[in-house]
């Protein structure tokens, strides 16, 4: 397996990419030149100096700091999103699955209407009833992603449950539920593997989607598409505040899609 | 045939349930929706008013079927909380310019995407195909908003050909159906490329190869047409989230669209409009996944989808 992903160049691309930016995550209160957060009204939409490296944005801010600070942000949410979509989605796929029968039919129904909504508008739905904020974005985005986890799961369950080594489990009198956490889904983690890397990038865009609308994260908190909607007025007169947020998401999210796809090629996970 | 009718019973329990959903939103919020719809600092007498007016001092059920019932029998979606104009008409040309602008983001994305990736498959390993498939890795990874700021930067501000903002002319849809469709021109190029490989690989088209047609034809004729079936589900599913990408392009571009009235909504707690945009908006996508889901059927029955 660890033969076949060193093999791929592109996998080891996106896993540097998502090392890189992970450690940045990590490590930011460190790397950064100045409080991402202070504004200084004397000195705004500076040009790059030695004191602010990518120069200041509209609130005398230094950009760099910013776009240090919003991996983190972005991180965070992007791992309470795909923490969302796995725990709930392959408990309900796992159900689903192995239960089959009724309980199969009312789930699957469930996530068929969870599907009817496209992501951004799930979380818009969310961001109407609770007010625009981290939370909201955060549960419209984390449900959205559940149907599909469920889904694979579903499919993965069902194709295990028939074999015969949990036959064997089966005649030997282990109870249900047992069977299905200690011998069916340990087998389901490649897939699962593969789409929490994949939700990841997707997360962090839709994401990001909601902080350019205004309605993700609060105003002030470093976040790079909320960094991107406030630099708009700004487009003329100094694109670099509008170059690093928007190169910062689109290097995660590279990141996150080649690691993907190379992991799913070096485990062998089918996909819908 | 069993499977079309299934798939349509299917479609319509999901749309009554998602309709369910959006008409749930003023109910959801925490608190009165009575005083949620009047707003902050209005008076006790007021909100008793909109309760009444708005009908919701009615069973849930009654206030379902009545707000269901009008929009199905007279396209009548209420009145916007802020102006009291109708949503019904006000929707419809947003609406007409949001498929206006899908249509042609799709458009671009096809006329240039399938080229791209049959010269990639043809030419493998060429340069060509090395920029295509660079660009296809890349151009799914970058936020739609952040390629409409590029594109203003570079067409509006820099060179000043292209118009940054507004709608009208045909020179406006420009920028925005780039930005929408770069997204799936690099979906579709890479669906093109890998499903080509795939049917070049063939006995058959060796066969025809050897003899003696015209390459053009082989490629065109032979190998395009067994390539298409994935290609065209791809188009569908590309289609689909043009319809949401449609919400951040618009806000960009000040496009008059549905997702840009579904954002003003949101931001300025106009309840009745917002109910109607996400009605609409969804309607049309599960509607058009149905139709990809038959399609796939159509051209492959071998497709036995559970």
């Amino acid at each position: 397996m660890f033969k076949n992903i060193i093999h791929n160049k592109m996998t080891v691309v996106g896993f540097s990419i998502v090392i890189v930016i992970v450690a940045i995550g990590i490590l930011s209160p460190f790397i950064i030149t100045a409080d991402p957060m202070e504004m200084d009204l004397y000195n705004v939409a500076a040009p790059a100096s030695d004191e602010h490296i990518w120069g200041t944005d509209e609130l005398g801010r230094d950009i760099f700091s910013r776009v240090i600070s919003g991996a983190r942000t972005s991180l965070v949410i992007a791992i309470v999103v795909v923490g969302i979509g796995t725990v709930l989605g392959t408990l309900i796929g796992a159900v689903s699955g192995y239960l089959g029968g009724l309980t199969d039919s009312l789930l699957m129904k469930v996530m068929d209407i969870l599907m009817a909504f496209p992501t951004i508008l799930l979380a818009l739905f969310f961001v109407t009833i609770f007010d625009p904020g981290l939370y909201s974005a955060i549960i419209g985005v984390g449900l959205s992603s559940v149907p599909r986890f469920a889904r694979l799961v579903r499919g993965s369950v069902m194709s295990i449950k028939e074999k015969e080594y949990v036959e064997a489990q089966r005649s030997a009198g282990e109870r249900k539920i047992s069977i299905l956490f200690r011998h069916i889904l340990p087998n389901c983690i490649g897939p699962i593997i593969v789409q929490a890397t994949l939700t990841m990038g997707n997360s962090i865009i839709t994401v990001a989607g909601l902080g350019f609308l205004g309605l993700g994260v609060d105003p002030g908190v470093p976040e790079w598409g909320a960094m991107l909607s406030d630099a708009r007025s700004y487009l003329a007169s100094k694109p670099a505040i509008c170059i690093y947020p928007g190169a910062a998401i689109a290097l995660a999210v590279l990141g996150f899609n080649l690691l993907g796809d190379g992991l799913r090629d070096a485990l062998d996970v089918r996909q819908e | 045939m069993r499977y079309l009718v299934r798939k349509i019973l299917s479609l319509v329990v999901v749309l009554f349930f998602a309709s369910i959903i959006c008409f749930l939103i003023i109910h959801f919020i925490p608190g009165d929706p009575a005083q949620a719809m009047a707003g902050p600092g209005v008076s006790a007498e007021d909100v008793e008013k909109i309760r009444v007016s708005m009908g919701l001092d009615r069973p849930l059920v009654e206030q379902y079927i009545t707000w269901m019932g009008d929009i199905i029998t007279k396209g009548d979606f209420g009145e916007s909380l802020i102006n009291q104009e109708a949503i019904g008409p006000l929707m419809a040309e947003r609406f007409a310019n949001t498929l206006i602008l899908s249509f042609c983001g799709i458009f671009f994305a096809i006329i240039i995407g399938i080229p791209f990736g049959i010269v990639s498959a043809i030419k493998q390993n060429s340069f060509i195909d090395l920029a295509t498939m660079g660009f296809s890795i890349l151009g799914v990874s970058m936020p739609i908003f952040w390629i409409s700021l590029i594109l203003i930067l570079i067409f509006s501000v820099n060179l000043g050909i292209f118009p940054a903002t507004g709608s009208g002319t045909v020179m406006h849809l420009v920028l925005p159906t780039i930005a929408i469709g770069l997204n799936s021109l690099a979906v579709i190029a890479r669906m093109t490329r890998s499903s080509m490989l795939e049917v070049l690989r063939q006995d058959y088209i060796r066969t025809a190869d050897a003899k003696g047609m015209p390459y053009s034809t082989v490629i065109l004729k032979h190998a395009l047409k067994n390539a298409m079936i994935p290609i065209i589900t791809t188009i569908g599913i590309q289609f689909g989230y043009l319809l949401g990408g449609a919400v951040l392009t618009e806000t960009v571009f000040v496009y008059p669209g549905i997702g840009r009235l579904l954002v003003n909504s949101i931001t300025r707690r106009d309840y009745t409009t917002i109910q109607g945009c996400m009605l609409v908006i969804t309607g049309l996508f599960v509607i058009l996944n149905t139709i990809i889901d038959l399609l796939y059927h159509y051209f492959d029955p071998r497709i036995k989808k559970a």
